[in-house]
């Protein structure tokens, strides 16, 4: 797609690796360009450094080698983060969960009320806001978190298999709520996953990375209008780049095996 | 209330009564003369006949637990801040924690008595000794235990040091702390009783150990059990208050005060 390069970058990675103090090299040089409005999903087998490059974007962690550009307007707190696990203070309301990011940057008392009501409409959350996390459901303690994150009205969204834990149900329906978040609010995400369909249901361009060290082994563009309905996991297209990916991702597993 | 309240509340109180009515049934059965084993009537006359000294020595006895334990409290919490903001200052201050804990209070207790002038700071400071190990320890490891991912994300967002303390360590170091102010409330009470018992005075403010010291000493037994109760009904009525407190503090949260729902 020679269109891509006319849109700016959100995020630069120039060879950016990873080597742990005790030896362990996590991520050989990688070199990633993310575009404003990509959604961009990373695949690849345990222990690959999906994670790893995540925490590097988000300055988290710093880089052995390489560097790490972030365009204006992607860096905190116009980045935000969704973990693995909701990681939710279990002794704060579903409110004060979500208002943190702002209470930690002493926004003040009635603006980050609005902003933090909006926040949990955003996700259809308005009706739980005085709950406590343990009240909820995974899938809804995910919806906080993701809550959370867009609470500071972010461009940048880091996602660790933020849908992971939860059921297949429940992971389809947050799949296609957040496809229609993410295209309707034009936010740049960078996704990892292990899982190919979900991979393929919501990326513009999903990665194949294999593991020890970690390294970026194949790339496919999904060239299909985002967002997209739960009526695309049953067309031939849906398939085709299933399969595809499932073959890139297994060659990708093999090589780190031999 | 369902039938499982029941049994927690009727359980206890059947034990107790069946020991009430043995003792007594002992006591009058043997002839046993009251001042060797007095049975419970006797005891409990004699706590109504002497109720205005015993309960002017309850009231040292809790005054002297109450102001340790918030000694302990305040102390033993700065402490844990300081430990958790420095592992230099943690290694270098926790073993002197841990010989103070480790001996014996009766063996320091003289040597407090003798250099604080005041036997009631004396009393306020021995049982301070004894219960501050328990809030150090727990708090420490609290202020420690927190989930790394609610580090990473307030980092992330540029959090100080100050709000990641009191914004999420000290949080997930309440339930620590509470179960470590359990065991530090029954440890001031006993400190109190111990420090009292080998400073063998109270002066003019004389707590509970005093009066069992005497009662012993003139053979007044049932005095001498009345006193006892009254130290055992303290440590009681502490325990649930401090039980109260974390509840209410941590019932809608955390799992150790969540009702069981099977």
């Amino acid at each position: 797609m020679p269109s891509l390069d006319s849109i700016p970058a959100a995020v630069d990675i120039r060879g950016a690796s990873k080597t742990y103090p005790n030896g362990v090299r996590a991520l050989e040089p990688i070199n990633l360009t993310v575009r404003e409005g990509e959604f961009v999903t990373i695949v690849g087998p345990s222990g690959c450094g999906k994670s790893t490059l995540l925490r590097l974007i988000a300055g988290l962690s710093a880089p052995s080698g390489g560097m790490i550009v972030m365009s204006e307007g992607f860096k905190p707190p116009k980045l935000a983060y969704v973990f693995q696990s909701a990681t939710l203070m279990p002794w704060a309301s579903v409110q004060s969960n979500v208002r943190l990011p702002l209470d930690l940057a002493a926004t003040a008392r009635d603006q980050a009320a609005i902003t933090t009501s909006r926040a949990l409409e955003r996700v259809g959350l308005q009706e739980f806001a005085h709950l406590f996390p343990r009240e909820l459901s995974g899938g809804m303690q995910m919806r906080v978190s993701i809550a959370r994150a867009l609470v500071t009205e972010p461009r940048l969204l880091l996602m660790d298999e933020p849908f992971g834990a939860l059921d297949e149900i429940n992971r389809n329906r947050l799949d296609h709520e957040f496809s229609g978040l993410s295209a309707r609010e034009n936010l740049t995400v960078l996704f990892v996953t292990h899982s190919i369909y979900e991979a393929v249901f919501l990326s513009s361009r999903v990665l194949v990375m294999s593991s020890r060290p970690g390294r970026i082994s194949g790339e496919l563009v999904i060239d299909e209008p985002r967002p997209r309905s739960s009526s695309f996991r049953a067309t031939a297209a849906f398939a085709a780049r299933s399969a595809t990916l499932s073959e890139m991702l297994a060659s990708a597993t093999q090589e780190a095996t031999q | 209330m369902n039938g499982g309240d029941w049994t927690r509340i009727a359980a206890p109180v059947v034990v107790g009564v069946v020991f009430l009515l043995l003792w007594h049934a002992l006591v009058s059965i043997n002839h046993v003369p009251s001042y060797i084993v007095p049975g419970p009537l006797l005891v409990f006359e004699t706590l109504l006949r002497d109720w205005e000294a015993l309960f002017q020595s309850l009231l040292i006895t809790l005054q002297v637990t109450a102001s340790a334990l918030l000694l302990s409290v305040v102390l033993g919490s700065l402490l844990s801040v300081l430990f958790v903001q420095s592992r230099l200052l943690e290694s270098a201050l926790l073993p002197y924690a841990v010989i103070l804990q480790v001996t014996p209070l009766v063996a320091i207790a003289p040597l407090i008595i003798i250099w604080v002038s005041d036997p009631y700071d004396a009393l306020v400071i021995c049982a301070t000794v004894a219960s501050i190990f328990p809030v150090i320890a727990n708090t420490t490891v609290g202020l420690r235990s927190v989930d790394t991912g609610l580090i990473d994300l307030f980092q992330l967002y540029g959090a100080s040091r100050t709000q990641i303390l009191l914004r999420l360590r000290v949080p997930s170091a309440a339930p620590y702390f509470f179960a470590g102010l359990r065991v530090a409330t029954a440890l001031a009470l006993i400190g109190a009783v111990v420090a009292e018992f080998v400073a063998g005075t109270g002066g003019t403010r004389s707590g509970l150990a005093y009066q069992i010291l005497q009662a012993g000493l003139q053979l007044k037994i049932p005095r001498l059990f009345a006193a006892l109760f009254l130290i055992t009904a303290t440590g009681i009525v502490l325990f649930l208050a401090v039980s109260g407190l974390s509840r209410l503090a941590l019932r809608r949260w955390h799992e150790s005060e969540l009702p069981q729902e099977r």
